[in-house]
């Protein structure tokens, strides 16, 4: 498939919307809204951790985002297929050529009865990518070494540690040179130091291969690794950080990581929780807009009258619209 | 209406306005429904039509039936009339539903899419409604109500429009009236489709899918329920209602008209796209228009397609129809009107006559007879060549051409009668006779006539003979001319003698020939009257064939037409020869086929041959001095002369070509179907309106944009025209096609299947027209197949391969690799495989064994003089020719015996294989039979035999083997030897003279050189030769004891048995060698045993000179009719096999199923994970066939090859294709499979938020398998013994059983559901979570409880099925003895009876006589039957209330003052059937019982019996016993009785018991192969059974674990995991046991209808159903024992890598 160039993000989901249908007692069915209108775009080589509490959404967003599933409404365009359109050729060849995967479990990314290096040549095996014995052995052995785990080649996965494990399987998931490489709570049976360096070695991946990199997981030590981290809750994009390595005045490297707030297309924000609780926000609160910024207060305290008027904007939350006068 | 509209305002009394309240539902209901009164309107017409043609089309049939017979045909008796109208009516059962359910199908659409269109005008007051809270009860209430409303509106105005159009369509308004029960039906039918329609259009749409789905599998079930007729149809039979007849034609047309529909979509949109690019609005517009809106034209598409079709549809079955019964009738009958005069003959005067009644265009005499051809009765017709006009040549059946040339024949028989002249008015013929007697005997002279129309005449002329000047006599004789239509013509003249004792020899000389008042005729002839004859035809118009002396030299066959089915049956073909005989006299005669015809008009039977009756008076006075009249007049002419016939010819019934009353009856479906298509009609118009005014509503707003657009209101509807009959000029056009084909494909079939009698052998050129074309179908195809097998290669993936490698990263390596991991799922499937390859090849070799092994039995059971077969003939001539050979000195043995034996070497040798190989080389034995001695006469005589290998068979223990006789004629000396035996009884010591021969001719001395014995007592040559090692001695105390020995002379001294005054006989047999008979071809044997035996086989020798000679020789072979029933056996075997096989088969199918998810399973996360990787379904599938093959196919060669091999080397037996074929297939089914579900392992691609389906296709499936196991049972239960195996019926016990099991499936969580409730409210965990575990998780899916259903019920089905045979055989035997021993094999006399019931330990003894010859007369009929004379009370004492001779409760002791009792056999009882007046030789009798099934005289299947104080009267004597029943006393033992038994009786006779009997029968392999197959099929089920369950356990096991796993983080104990798995197992084992049991019981029943069980019984009744405990316990037992054992073992087994395997994969949710 070409890929369009209409797009320049790797990685685009606009109002993305997943609702399943659950079957209830007595033949009924139920159904539970996984995404609701996410919004999220990745740019070509950037490094993405999407972070999240179980049942925010993030697992969903991951298996649409590797075609896995299909979402009900919405935008999600990954390297250029458009996925809510993708039909059976399509989506083998988005598979096999750019999209990469990597599991949580360990046991789901490799094949159990594979030596690593089998593993790596079953993955080129399927596309027919590198030719020949001598080119494939020399495709996985550059694999291997790319994420330091050449030492594995002839072990089974039930031979190597949790992070050898998912090194290979972060081989086996770049071995067709894919543009996107989804990592689905690479670390999540980890612990620290080798969630490090799975974390480390797909960090160097990104670097060197110039992969675009989409990281999902709940574990909030992960943003510690990675440039940018995306928060999701309730199916939405909350909040973002950023991390930067600046040179202080002192010339020692200072890592900043500056936390932002996600306002979507239509204006939508989630504020933290934290800053709800402390400042008791529900309902309705009162917006005000400075020059510079946009002050927030509770809505409770607000006279009948003032209620009056604030249940006519309670809907509106279009805080960047500077004709909006400050509530009296 | 009357009333004011209720809501309306109207003042009070007061002044004040107030509403009135009459507002009730029913009112609202009137108001609703007056709003849309157009279209309601509509609907209720629809339903007029519909009920009025439904009332119009069952008036119509019912009228028919009840006029037919009305009045009756002359000649028919009364009751016959009544059966033919019953036989009708019954066809026209099965027909008429066709046509009410076409009209009903019509109806429904055409009311479904009102409905639709009643919803969609009230589209937005039901939003309202349901808005305002309209439930959906009151919805359902009020759609019925108005459904009711139409309906009842339809049917007040439909019933009196069929009244009114009764009397148009041929019925009566009364009949229009009594056909209420169908417009009943058909109205709530359609009340309740408008209604639901009515209801679904307001629910608004399903889901696009579901209706998808339905859709889909509604149109594949219509289709395969039309394939299915389609194939079931031809079987049909005429009799009775059988329900594929009923729905042939609607599922047919409907099927097709579906099949149209899909054309027109396909077509439109093809249409649509080129007239798209076209600039102009006008074509491309109407197309697109069309094209969008396929749903919405579908129906009227549909309904215009199908009345079309249906009418085509009508016009070809009323033109098939007409022409095939008259064509039918016409054959039936041979002319147009026929008068059987039998056994009158036909004479010219009565042919004559005939044709003198106005409206007769010809006539002529027929001889219709039979005659027998082997073993067959043939039927004969024969009418002259002269008139060959009369017979009809209805559908150019029968072609006069080809009767013409047979008389032409060159070779055969040729007439040539001599005209006598137009004026001749008598004939005239003087003879010369010179006698070599002083006195000649007396002559008369006979001429032989035709009249013009070919009718013989025997004229006796009149004269007196006058000596001559020369010693010779002159007899002129001359008579007139009867009656008969001139010219006439001379065939022959015949000289009798008058009788007088002296007989002298005379030479006649034909002198001259005068037709009075036509000259002299050109004939001469001489013939020689020999001593001794008394008859002889002087001069023959045969073209000088037999230069007018008559022999059997001159023989030639004549040349007939034969019938399809004849020469078929003889193995012949055009220019085959064979011999016949006519049947009740010993007339032969010989035939060669000329030509053959598909049938022959006027014969009796399919059988049949047509031919010139010239040529066969001529060939029948060749061979002997007189002839067979014609028996019947045929005349051609208008059918209503059959009364003036009838007078003419003595009020005889007249035959007419004319349809019968049951054709009368069936007739009436011609105009049924016309009415049921004017109906169809009128409901397509109602309807097409309907939808057309549905596109008008959908369109309002089209037209203003359109207008907008500039297109003027004039070009709008030109474009709306456009397109409306596009649509209906489609559908016309497809409708038409649709009914071509259907017609095509089930017109002729269905007309036969509704047409009685002879007419349904007959061929029609539509039937042959088809196989042909499929035959060139198939062949297109063929070739169309052949063509990508030339076609490129696939592209090879896999680049690199070949290298030995150290790293597996080739593709090739990583997918062995890849199969070689995880085997365990396949490892089970592989062994299924394997067992099934093993069943499949070794069935057909067992099946083949086992019918080796039951006609072994049978032949083996068979004497050698019926094994053998023989040829005997006896007789002057019945002789090896000797030619001129009267001198001794002549090499005898190599002229004579030589070309002989040769000869017969030559027969054996030529026949058909594989007889050549079955047949010994022949043996020939002559001998000239009793030649008394003359010193002892008429007490001691000799058989002289004479046989050319006789030195083999006997040793000479006693003097010297014979030498060649010597002497002359007049002196002649015959050394000969005897046995021992025959010495002694003869008086005869070596060296003695014996002279024979008649004194007053030659005498000759028979000299006794030796005494013999023979070299094998026991060779089966001695029971063709009989009366050789012992003589036979002939003493009935009365007349001198008188002895009979055998003596064989030398075979050279055979010349000398032309001076033995002995009768002849020659007896020539080939030795059969049974054993090289087999199943494979005994069919083919019995063909040409049958071949072999039909013709007469010349002898070569015979053209050896002059003298006397065996001619040709017939042979007999008794021993087809045992290999034919053999064969029938081996037919019932595999019917039942078949039966009890389908299950386990079904059940092997769903385990193989079952297997192959087992394997998906165990790769599902693999497979998934490559998917995801970006393998695609394809990958997927190869790495799937690989391990398909891999466990399927290497298995299933494995185990065939293991079969074959051990077959061949242990038993030599050759393994069957097909059995290696199902076994191949059964090995490929795993790929198969595998290939099939890989699309479900490699993800979840269904959107599981929009909507569920599959509930309603599941729906659907089930109601599929219902309806065609209840299609099934029907048509066995209507049909009767299958003739083969047939698919469908021998599939019914594995329909039933999943019928079984879904009804278990459907059924079994209702008691369950309230297990549950209770375990709710207790305590305990195991009992709730189980039972809600059971509920709503079941482990055992479809597949496990099939196989628990079909497992049990083939146990218990297996026992009952045995429990019957063994009763079956029981009943038999015990019947067949009537009492505790039966004795046979003698006479015995009332003193031998007294002395048996004086033996110790037998309480009561009688005896039953033979059977003596007697008629039954009933009324006016008269039959033959068998007497029995029994001693009526001694009998019932012996036999007591058992099976026997006599029924139960029936006593045949007489009656004082009262009428003869009498009981008669089954066969007997329909004979006389209720006749009134019955009486045996004249003795009134009363029928007070009858015996069916087997009796303890043998299987004479026609007999009486009485009791001994009536045999005198009747039988005029008191016959001697041949039987003799014993009753025991409780304590004897039976050996000391059959011993003293056989002190008293002779130690020859044979004693019986019913044990002996019933063990002979049970070790027969017959009833050992049923018993070895049933209880092979039980154990096989609970393997398949234990497989299902090891298999759904290992595919429950994961969601077990966890629930174990989680159980036990709750710290529940061990014992409650097997709690948990008992619940697992225990609900749908105890359902299962239950259906299973139910329904196993059932399976016999229906085993019972389709499978002749008589066979296996030795009965003539099929056995009764029963249930031996200690049998169905070895059955039942053996299965419950054996499946758990197996589940165990196999769960042992697997129970590792579960463990491992299933506890670590966790699936994510």
């Amino acid at each position: 498939m070409t890929v369009q160039a209409a797009t320049d993000a790797d990685i685009l989901c606009s109002d993305l919307v997943r609702i399943f249908k659950v079957a209830g007692p007595n033949g009924s069915s139920v159904e539970v809204q996984a995404l609701q209108g996410l919004n999220l775009r990745i740019d070509p080589g950037e490094l993405v951790a999407v972070v999240g509490a179980s049942g925010s959404g993030k697992s969903t967003l991951l298996a649409i985002l590797s075609s896995l599933d299909q979402p009900t409404a919405g935008v999600a365009r990954v390297a250029g297929h458009d996925l809510l359109t993708m039909k059976g050729k399509e989506r083998i060849a988005f598979r096999r050529h750019s999209v990469g995967f990597v599991w949580q479990q360990t046991s789901r990314n490799l094949l159990p009865y594979l030596s690593a290096s089998e593993n790596v040549a079953a993955a080129l095996a399927i596309t027919g990518s590198a030719r020949g014995t001598a080119a494939r052995r020399a495709r996985v052995a550059e694999l291997l070494d790319l994420l330091e785990v050449s030492h594995c080649a002839d072990r089974k996965p039930t031979e190597m540690s949790g992070g050898e494990q998912q090194r290979v399987a972060t081989a086996v998931g770049i071995a067709n040179s894919p543009r996107v490489l989804l990592a689905d709570e690479p670390t999540g049976e980890l612990d620290d130091v080798t969630s490090a360096h799975v974390l480390e070695a797909m960090r160097s991946v990104n670097r060197e291969l110039g992969v675009t990199t989409l990281i999902v997981t709940h574990d909030p030590s992960v943003s510690e690794h990675v440039a940018r981290t995306v928060q999701i809750r309730d199916g939405r994009t909350s909040t973002e950080v950023l991390r930067s390595t600046r040179v202080d005045e002192h010339g020692a490297e200072q890592h900043v990581a500056e936390e932002f707030a996600v306002l979507d297309r239509v204006g939508r924000l989630q504020l933290p929780d934290e800053f709800v609780a402390a400042l008791d926000l529900r309902e309705r609160v009162r917006l005000a807009l400075e020059p510079d910024h946009v002050g927030v207060w509770p809505g409770q305290r607000s006279t009948p009258a003032d209620r009056g008027r604030a249940d006519d904007d309670s809907a509106l939350a279009e805080s960047d619209d500077p004709s909006t006068e400050e509530p009296s | 209406m009357t009333r004011p509209r209720s809501g309306g305002c109207r003042p009070s009394s007061d002044g004040e306005t107030t509403l009135t309240t009459r507002v009730g539902r029913s009112r609202l209901l009137l108001l609703r429904a007056r709003a849309r009164a157009g279209l309601l309107a509509s609907a209720a017409a629809t339903v007029a039509v519909a009920l009025a043609t439904v009332c119009l089309v069952v008036a119509r049939l019912a009228r028919a039936g009840a006029d037919a017979g009305d009045p009756p045909p002359p000649g028919v008796p009364a009751a016959e009339v009544a059966a033919q109208v019953e036989r009708g009516a019954a066809a026209l059962a099965s027909a008429a539903p066709a046509l009410v359910l076409m009209v009903a199908i019509l109806a429904a659409t055409a009311v479904a899419q009102l409905a639709r269109l009643v919803t969609a005008a009230r589209e937005h007051e039901t939003i309202t409604l349901r808005a305002r809270g309209f439930s959906s009860a009151q919805a359902w209430v009020t759609d019925a109500a108005e459904g009711a409303l139409v309906t009842v509106a339809g049917a007040v105005l439909g019933v009196p429009l069929a009244a009114v159009l009764a009397a148009p369509a041929g019925a009566s308004a009364v009949d229009v009236v009594v056909a209420w029960p169908w417009a009943l039906a058909t109205g709530v039918v359609l009340a309740i489709v408008f209604a639901v329609s009515l209801r679904r259009g307001a629910r608004g749409r399903a889901s696009a899918r579901v209706t998808r789905a339905t859709t889909g599998a509604a149109v594949v079930s219509v289709l395969l329920a039309s394939a299915l007729v389609v194939w079931q149809l031809p079987l049909a039979r005429g009799t009775g209602f059988d329900p594929i007849v009923a729905v042939a034609p609607a599922v047919v047309l409907m099927a097709g008209a579906l099949v149209a529909l899909a054309l027109f979509g396909l077509a439109a949109i093809a249409a649509a796209r080129p007239a798209a690019a076209l600039p102009a609005v006008q074509p491309s517009y109407p197309a697109r228009q069309v094209a969008r809106r396929i749903p919405i034209y579908a129906v009227a598409v549909l309904l215009v397609a199908l009345t079309v079709a249906q009418a085509v549809f009508a016009s070809a079955y009323s033109a098939t129809w007409t022409a095939m019964t008259t064509d039918s009738a016409a054959v039936r009958a041979g002319a147009d009107l026929r008068v059987d005069l039998s056994p009158q003959a036909a004479t010219p005067a009565d042919v004559a006559a005939a044709g003198s009644v106005p409206g007769v265009t010809a006539s002529a005499p027929a001889l219709l007879g039979e005659v027998e051809i082997g073993d067959d009765e043939v039927s004969l017709a024969a009418v002259p060549v002269a008139s060959l006009a009369v017979v009809s040549a209805a559908g150019g059946l029968v072609e006069t051409a080809a009767v013409e040339a047979a008389a032409e024949t060159d070779g055969t028989v040729t007439a040539d009668p001599v005209p006598l002249g137009e004026g001749a008015s008598g004939l005239r013929v003087s003879v010369r006779i010179a006698a070599d007697h002083d006195r000649p005997s007396q002559v008369t002279l006979v001429a032989v006539l035709l009249d013009a129309t070919g009718t013989p005449l025997r004229l006796r002329l009149e004269g007196e003979a006058r000596p001559d000047a020369d010693g010779s006599q002159a007899l002129t004789a001359e008579a007139a001319l009867p009656d008969g239509t001139t010219p006439w013509r001379l065939l022959a003249i015949g000289v009798g003698r008058v009788r007088s004792p002296i007989s002298v020899g005379m030479q006649l000389t034909l002198a001259s020939v005068e037709a009075v008042g036509g000259g002299r005729l050109e004939v001469e002839a001489e013939a020689a009257l020999e001593p001794g004859t008394d008859d002889i035809v002087l001069w023959l118009a045969d073209g000088g064939q037999t230069g007018g002396g008559v022999s059997d030299a001159a023989a030639l066959p004549v040349a007939v037409v034969a019938s399809r089915d004849l020469t078929e049956r003889l193995g012949i073909a055009e220019g085959g020869a064979f011999e016949f005989r006519y049947a009740g006299t010993g007339r032969r005669g010989s035939a060669v086929v000329s030509s053959i015809a598909e049938v022959v008009p006027g014969a009796a039977s399919s059988q049949a041959f047509f031919a010139p009756l010239e040529t066969l008076l001529v060939s029948q006075l060749q061979r002997d001095p007189s002839f067979v009249s014609p028996n019947s007049v045929w005349a051609a002419g208008d059918a209503a002369a059959r009364d003036g016939v009838s007078a003419v010819l003595g009020d005889l019934p007249v035959m007419t070509a004319a349809p019968d009353v049951v054709a009368d009856v069936v007739r009436a479906l011609v105009p049924g179907w016309w009415i049921a298509t004017a109906g169809a009609t009128a409901l397509a118009l109602v309807a097409a309106f309907a939808i057309v005014q549905t596109l008008a509503i959908a369109r309002r707003r089209e037209l203003g944009v359109l207008r907008a657009l500039g297109i003027t209101a004039a070009a709008q509807g030109r474009m709306r025209a456009a397109e409306l009959s596009g649509v209906f000029g489609g559908a016309l056009v497809l409708g038409g096609v649709v009914g071509l084909l259907a017609s095509w494909l089930i017109v002729p079939d269905l007309v036969r299947a509704v047409t009685v009698g002879r007419g349904r052998d007959l061929v029609l050129g539509v039937t042959a027209g088809r196989r042909t074309a499929c035959a060139h179908g198939g062949a297109r195809r063929d070739r169309n197949r052949g063509i990508p097998r030339g076609g490129a290669r696939r592209p090879d993936t896999d680049g690199d391969g070949g290298v030995a490698m150290t790293r597996r990263v080739s593709t090739r390596t990583l997918v062995a690799h890849h199969v070689r991991s995880h085997a365990g799922g396949g490892a089970m499937v592989a062994l299924l495989v394997l067992v099934l390859a093993v069943l499949a090849t070794a069935a057909p070799i067992a099946l083949s064994a086992l019918g080796d092994a039951t006609l072994r039995d049978r032949l083996d059971a068979v004497s050698p003089t019926l094994r053998d077969v023989e040829s005997e003939s006896t007789g002057s001539t019945a002789v090896p020719f000797l030619g001129d050979l009267f001198l001794p000195e002549s090499p005898v043995a190599e002229n004579v015996w030589d070309p002989f034996t040769a000869a017969i070497e030559d027969i054996r040798k030529s026949a058909d294989a594989p007889l050549p190989d079955v047949l010994a080389p022949g043996r020939v034995v002559t001998r000239s039979f009793e030649n008394w001695f003359q010193d002892s006469r008429n007490t001691r005589a000799a058989t002289v035999a004479f046989d050319p290998a006789y030195a083999d068979e006997i040793r000479v223990v006693d003097g010297r083997m014979p030498e060649p006789a010597a002497g002359s004629f007049d002196d002649l000396r015959v050394e000969v030897v005897v046995s021992a035996a025959s010495a002694a009884e003869l008086a005869w010591g070596v060296g003695e003279v014996r002279t024979v021969g008649d004194p007053r001719h030659l005498l000759v001395d028979l000299v006794l050189v030796g005494i013999f014995e023979a070299t094998d007592p026991q060779s089966g040559y001695w029971d063709h030769v009989t009366s050789v090692l012992e003589p036979y001695i002939f003493d009935d105390g009365n007349r001198p004891r008188r002895v009979t020995g055998t003596a064989y002379a030398h075979p050279d001294s055979l010349y000398a048995i032309s001076v033995l005054p002995g009768q002849r006989s020659t007896i020539v047999w080939y030795p059969t060698d049974a054993d090289r008979i087999v199943g494979d071809n005994a069919e083919a044997a019995v063909a040409a045993l049958n071949r072999l035996t039909a013709v007469s086989h010349p002898l070569t020798t015979a053209s050896q000179g002059a003298g006397a000679g065996l001619q040709s020789l017939r042979f007999n072979a008794a021993i087809t009719a045992t290999i034919e029933s053999a064969l029938d056996q081996q037919r019932s075997t595999a019917g039942i096999i078949a039966m009890l096989v389908a299950g386990p088969v079904g059940v092997a199918a769903a385990v193989l199923v079952l297997g192959c998810r087992l394997i998906l399973e165990g790769r599902r996360s693999s497979l998934r994970l490559l998917s995801a990787r970006g393998a695609s379904l394809g990958q997927l599938r190869a790495l799937l066939a690989v391990e398909g093959l891999l466990v399927g196919l290497a298995p299933a060669v494995v185990g065939a090859a293991a079969v074959t091999a051990v077959s061949g080397l242990a038993f030599g037996a050759t393994v069957h294709g097909a059995g290696v074929a199902v076994a191949l297939a059964a090995g490929l089914a795993p790929t198969g499979i595998l290939i099939a579900l890989a699309p479900t392992v490699s993800e979840r691609q269904a959107r599981a938020d929009l909507g569920r389906r599959g509930s309603r296709v599941r729906l659907l499936i089930e109601l599929g398998i219902t309806v065609l196991a209840l299609v099934a049972l029907a048509l066995l239960f209507l049909r009767g013994y299958s003739d083969g195996v047939d698919p469908l019926l021998a599939a019914t016990p594995l329909l039933l059983a999943l019928v079984a099991c879904l009804v278990t499936i459907r059924l079994y969580p209702l008691p369950l559901a309230a297990v549950h409730a209770r375990a709710r409210a207790g305590a305990g965990l195991g009992a709730f979570l189980g039972s809600a575990r059971a509920l709503r998780e079941p482990a055992l899916g479809v597949t496990g409880v099939l196989a628990l259903v079909v497992g049990v019920s083939v146990s218990v089905s297996s026992g009952v099925l045995l429990s019957t045979l063994q009763t079956g055989v029981a009943d038999a035997a015990s019947a067949q003895i009537g009492a505790d021993l039966r004795v046979q094999g003698g006479l015995f006399t009332r003193d031998q009876l007294d002395l048996v019931r004086q033996v110790d330990g037998v309480e009561h003894a009688t005896g039953i006589s033979g059977a003596d010859a007697a008629t039954l007369h009933m009324g006016e009929r008269q039959r033959g039957t068998a007497v029995f004379i029994v001693e009526a009370a001694e009998l019932r004492a012996v036999q007591g209330d058992g099976p026997g001779m006599l029924p139960s409760g029936v006593s045949l002791e007489p009656v004082p003052d009262g009428t003869m009792p009498l009981v008669a056999s089954a066969a007997a009882a329909d004979i006389i059937g209720d006749a009134r007046g019955l009486n045996v030789n004249g003795v009134p009798a009363d029928l007070v019982g009858v015996t069916r099934g087997p009796v303890p005289v043998g299987s004479r299947e026609n007999w009486v019996a009485i009791d001994a104080s009536y045999a005198q009267e009747v039988l005029g004597l008191d016959p001697n016993d041949l039987t003799l029943l014993v009753r025991l006393a409780e304590d004897a033992s039976p050996d000391a009785v059959e011993q003293r038994l056989r002190d008293i009786l002779g130690a020859t006779v044979r004693i019986d018991t019913a044990d002996e009997l019933v063990s002979a029968f049970a070790t027969g392999p017959a009833l050992q192969g049923v018993r070895g197959a049933l209880l092979l099929a039980t154990g096989v089920a609970a393997l398949l059974s234990a497989l299902a369950i090891v298999m759904t356990f290992t595919l429950a096991a994961g969601t077990r674990a966890r629930v174990l796993a989680l159980l036990r983080t709750l710290g529940a104990t061990r014992r409650s995991a097997s709690a948990l798995a008992l619940w697992e197992i225990a609900p749908p084992t105890a359902a299962a046991l239950i259906a299973g049991t139910l329904f196993g019981a059932l399976v016999p029943l229906v085993v019972m209808a389709a499978v002749d069980l008589r066979p296996f019984t030795g009965s003539t009744i099929a056995p009764a159903y029963a249930i031996d405990p200690a049998i169905l316990m070895l059955t039942l037992g053996g299965f419950v024992a054996l499946a758990p054992a197996l589940t165990a073992v196999a769960l042992l087994l697997s129970r590792r890598t579960r463990a491992a395997g299933a506890l670590r994969t966790v699936e994510e949710g």
